[in-house]
């Protein structure tokens, strides 16, 4: 498994915890717009599940950038490697 | 007064901030609003894709809508929404604010952190908003808070987001003393459980919705037009003589014992 199927199948266990949704309807291209839940509040929810999932910390900054999966796996990518 | 007789619930003329303004009630209030006459801008954050939603129906129906993508909790995004403000026009005639955050949990789950994010956005963010617009407000402003049942009553997990409504409520009534004698009103819509998509992707969502509406003498949820209209009111000229007042728009469900 590569390092970007590893981050986005633990931000899918993010977002099943967070929205209850089917972790198989998560990839790349998803965004706030696919996932009803996932307005401001719902928001906050998922950034603590991210954080809980990957034992890392977000800043306000990343998680205002959080607009999409893509955006998310980019932003945890290299929060990984500095856990190393 | 701007406006007599039935122009009265007209926003013609006026010039209207929302923030929070591109999804759910936010973007309810930014369509009636610009559907009533007002000029509108409307802040967004993160869903890019929200603000191009609204875009395209302003288009469409041709209503004087902007759009503003800005972070109110920060000073980097306070300053662009100062820029835009000032490329806009010296002034301003209204503003309601939408953006609200906050995390569902027990309290021995809630952290600091949770806190801060939470209290940023619904009640600093506001009162940064404040000192920075305060001087475009000219007489006739009309400034309106969103809150919610939880700034009054205790609900499940909803501590943090309950008490930062509390909490700008109570400025929003400090400062509607405070700018009256300058002709600006300040007032706080409450909406109760309003039909929205977040709340049909719920778990459990239609028994949730049951049981809501059987708490609901008006046998049915509200939605975000009715909570918009109420908005509409509250920065028209009608309710000219309304200052610091809570408006609940809930159909009735807080009256029940």
């Amino acid at each position: 498994m590569s390092e970007s199927d590893y981050v986005l199948s633990k931000v899918q266990e993010a977002f099943k915890a967070a929205f209850d949704v089917d972790p198989q309807l998560v990839t790349m291209e998803t965004s706030a717009s696919d996932i009803p839940l996932w307005d401001s509040v719902g928001h906050l929810s998922l950034a603590s599940s991210l954080e809980e999932v990957f034992g890392i910390t977000l800043d306000v900054d990343e998680l205002m950038e959080m607009e999409n999966v893509r955006a998310i796996v980019r932003i945890i990518t290299p929060k990984l490697t500095e856990k190393v | 007064m701007s406006a007599s007789g039935d122009d009265l619930f007209s926003l013609c003329g006026k010039a209207i901030l929302v923030a929070g303004g591109t999804r759910g009630i936010g973007q309810a209030i930014s369509l009636r609003f610009a559907r009533a006459g007002a000029t509108v801008i409307a802040n967004y954050l993160r869903n890019q894709q929200a603000g191009e939603d609204l875009k395209a129906i302003a288009a469409e129906e041709g209503l004087a809508i902007s759009l503003c993508r800005a972070d109110l909790t920060s000073e980097k995004g306070l300053e662009q929404l100062d820029r835009s403000l000032q490329e806009w026009g010296p002034h301003l005639s209204g503003l309601v604010y939408c953006a609200a955050t906050g995390i569902h949990r027990p309290i021995e789950e809630l952290t600091d952190r949770h806190f801060d994010w939470t209290f940023n956005l619904n009640v600093r963010a506001f009162f940064k908003l404040i000192k920075l617009t305060r001087a475009r407000f000219s007489k006739g402003s009309s400034i309106v808070v969103m809150s919610s049942w939880g700034a009054t009553r205790a609900l499940p997990y909803y501590s943090l987001v309950g008490s930062s409504k509390g909490a700008l409520e109570a400025l929003a009534r400090h400062l509607a003393v405070e700018l009256a004698p300058d002709g600006i009103r300040v007032n706080i819509l409450t909406a109760g459980a309003v039909l929205t998509d977040a709340w049909k992707a719920m778990p459990n969502s239609e028994s949730r919705i049951a049981e809501t509406v059987r708490r609901t003498p008006a046998g049915r949820l509200v939605t975000a037009e009715e909570v918009a209209y109420g908005a509409q009111f509250l920065c028209s000229d009608a309710s000219a003589g309304i200052v610091g007042h809570t408006l609940i728009l809930d159909g009735g469900t807080g009256i029940m014992a």
